[in-house]
């Protein structure tokens, strides 16, 4: 009698966690399998005379990715630069205000950090076009003297737009692992005879990867898809796959060819994500509670 | 004016000159001279905030003093970093590293100290330090599936492992439970012994002061009030404060008759003695008188025993509490107030046990009586 009070009991609870996670189920499978599962078929099907999508099984689309190779190279060469440019700017940033700072300052320097996410992404990059174009800062460098430097739709310009929009979004979760972190193991290790420079890396870097690896990641994962500062601080000269996707897609109409482009940086990322996340989980020594995203 | 423990002066390990900590407006190390010699285990006791942690930060390194000299063997390490200083500390909550595994966090010192050791080498020591904390085999445990009374084994063992002529303890046994805390008492005893050098150990618990150390320094707001062996402290404490803290004490304000003898506030004379080293109050002076529970003779009303000793009242049991091996009884005197009396199960076996409300006796002597001028 007891075990059927107990099943059922147990039979409710399970009722109740499948209903309550139902709404994300229907979310995830309506909205992200079924469009990744649409986009696969269509990668292998062809353009129609007046674009769109003609049921059909080529690898055409795919042959055809390296006449557009420039995308992928740009995105494959920024998208880790910018990811680990704002790593080594944030890094020190985070370190300063999780540590460093006077407790009395910090929420203040905190707010600072995401005061630029108040305005437009759209509004902040103009603003960009205006720092970088001719009128900005070559001419204040043409004023002492360094004439003809050219920095607006330059790989330049782009990872300087994508290190200020991206920025904040490192800062925080490496924020909230130093934050986190014990100072009594940074005073265990110096009495231990470590230097602050050996603690640094014995103690403080390992425990903050966790934040360091979900910072990049997230950074990563959205710099792979960033089509905005490409084409505005670029001036499509420096285009992403992104640029591409919208170009293929909304321009040439030829959705069979974006499909195999947006299968390929899937696959890409992908493959990325996973050797970086076995790499960061061993750094971080292998911990069960390291969870690195 | 420094208070030697013993007279090793000149071997010190620890010495302290004028030695003083500001917090803004607290004071939390005022003014203290100590010097603590090789190859002791003493303790800092005193009540939470009095300032022992920040005089253990000062020998390890982590604090500076405002003023005073701090010295290690001879030498001034005033503005020496922790990581150049020969003294390791056991934290309060260990503090290990949680990103090592057991064999990691114990061989830390050294491979910080020696950077070229061999794995071979490293592995040795690293499992001699585990035996002799008795964790042997526990190398590849990670930190966080060992229990307390492990990890403290582990703190113990890497603080240890570089050989300092110093151990520091915060308070390393307050997380344990009461059993483990006997236990790792002993342990950490048989451990100083073993190893030989200073154990400097602070805590809040009189007892965890008293059965461990050689030496007890009994702090209060900043400053030592009194150096000694625990059965110093316990038996000729220098001050009221000091009985108050280290054991149990009923106070009983009065004048002093000079001589001995206090005129308490109800009008009864009680005689006594000053602990040893300590000047009896001046006649006329307010006095106060301190008798410890345990001396106290309780007895029945009307039952001789408690009636024969020097000094006896009678009054009402208000509250006992069974401790095990003693029972304590709050007495009501109308002359005196509240007294705590305390009994153990060999004094019940003759005198029986005591329910509230009884009338009862309470009698102490005169040697159970110390006398302090009240300031
Ligand atoms: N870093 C600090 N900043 C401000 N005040 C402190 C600091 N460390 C200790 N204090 C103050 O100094 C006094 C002594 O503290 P502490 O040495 O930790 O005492 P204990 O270890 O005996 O409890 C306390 O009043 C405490 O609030
Ligand atoms: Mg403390």
């Amino acid at each position: 009698m007891d075990t059927s009070v107990k099943t059922k009991a147990e039979r409710r609870r399970k009722w109740t966690t499948a209903m309550l996670l139902a709404p994300a189920t229907l979310w995830y499978a309506v909205l992200l399998l079924l469009p990744l599962v649409t986009i696969v078929i269509f990668s292998f099907g062809e353009r129609g005379p007046a674009g769109g999508y003609i049921p059909a099984f080529t690898f055409d689309n795919y042959l055809n990715l390296p006449t557009r190779s420039k995308a992928f190279f740009n995105t494959m060469t920024l998208a880790p630069l910018g990811t680990l440019a704002c790593l080594l700017i944030a890094y020190p940033l985070a370190y300063y205000l999780a540590i460093v700072a006077n407790k009395k300052y910090k929420t203040l320097l905190l707010v600072l950090v995401i005061v630029p996410f108040w305005t437009s992404l759209l509004v902040r990059t103009y603003a960009w076009i205006f720092i970088l174009g001719g009128q900005g800062l070559p001419k204040l460098l043409a004023f002492i003297g360094f004439e003809g430097v050219r920095m607006i739709n330059t790989p330049g310009a782009v990872l300087i737009g994508i290190i200020y929009i991206y920025l904040p979004l490192m800062v925080f979760p490496i924020y909230v692992s130093l934050e986190k972190l014990d100072t009594r193991l940074l005073e265990a290790s110096s009495d231990l005879g470590a230097s602050p420079l050996r603690t640094f890396f014995q103690v403080t870097l390992p425990l903050s990867i966790p934040g360091l690896a979900t910072g990049s990641m997230m950074v990563f994962i959205l710099l792979m898809g960033e089509f905005i500062i490409p084409q505005m601080l670029g001036g499509g000269k420096v285009y992403f796959i992104g640029n591409a996707l919208v170009d293929v897609f909304l321009q040439s109409r030829n959705w069979p060819f974006g499909a195999a482009f947006a299968v390929s940086l899937v696959l890409i990322m992908l493959v990325t994500i996973t050797v970086y996340m076995r790499y960061m989980s061993k750094l971080a020594g292998g911990r069960d509670d390291v969870s690195v995203m | 004016m420094t208070d030697d423990i013993k007279n090793g002066a000149e071997t010190a390990d620890i010495e302290f000159r004028g030695v003083s900590r500001h917090f803004g407006d607290v004071i939390a190390v005022n003014n203290v001279d100590i010097s603590i010699p090789r190859g002791g285990f003493v303790s800092f006791l005193g009540p939470s905030g009095c300032g022992k942690t920040t005089f253990l930060r000062m020998i390890a390194g982590f604090e500076q003093p405002d003023s005073g000299d701090v010295l290690l063997r001879g030498e001034s390490v005033v503005g020496v970093p922790a990581f150049k200083r020969p003294v390791n500390m056991v934290f309060q909550h260990y503090a290990l590293f949680p990103h090592l595994n057991v064999a990691d966090n114990i061989g830390y010192g050294i491979k910080q100290v020696n950077r070229k050791i061999s794995k071979k080498e490293l592995a040795t020591r690293v499992g001699e330090t585990l035996e002799m904390v008795r964790l042997p085999g526990f190398q590849e445990r990670n930190i966080w599936e060992m229990s307390g009374g492990q990890q403290q084994r582990v703190a113990l063992a890497r603080a240890l492992i570089n050989r300092p002529n110093v151990l520091l303890l915060d308070e390393p046994l307050a997380a344990l439970d009461r059993k483990l805390r006997r236990d790792m008492q002993i342990e950490l005893q048989n451990l100083q012994r073993e190893v030989g050098i200073t154990f400097v150990l602070v805590t809040h618990d009189q007892e965890e002061a008293l059965s461990m150390s050689d030496t007890v320094c009994l702090m209060k707001e900043g400053r030592i009030v009194q150096t000694g062996s625990p059965q110093d402290l316990y038996k000729e404490p220098l001050s009221p404060y000091v009985a108050d803290f280290v054991g149990k004490s009923n106070f009983f304000k009065g004048i002093s008759e000079g001589a001995g003898a206090v005129k308490l506030t109800c009008g009864r004379i009680v005689e006594g003695r000053a602990p040893l080293t300590v000047e009896l109050p001046p006649k006329s002076s307010a006095a106060v008188v301190c008798v410890r529970p345990e001396m106290i003779h309780i007895a029945a009303e009307g039952n001789k025993g408690a009636s024969e000793h020097a000094m006896y009242f009678t009054g009402n049991i208000v509250n006992r509490i069974f401790l095990g091996e003693n029972t304590e009884y709050v007495v009501r005197i109308d002359e005196l107030g509240d007294v705590l009396v305390m009994s153990s199960r060999l004094s019940e076996a003759s005198t029986g046990t005591f329910e509230p409300n009884q009338s009862v006796t309470i009698g102490w002597d005169k040697d159970a009586t110390l006398i302090f001028a009240d300031t």
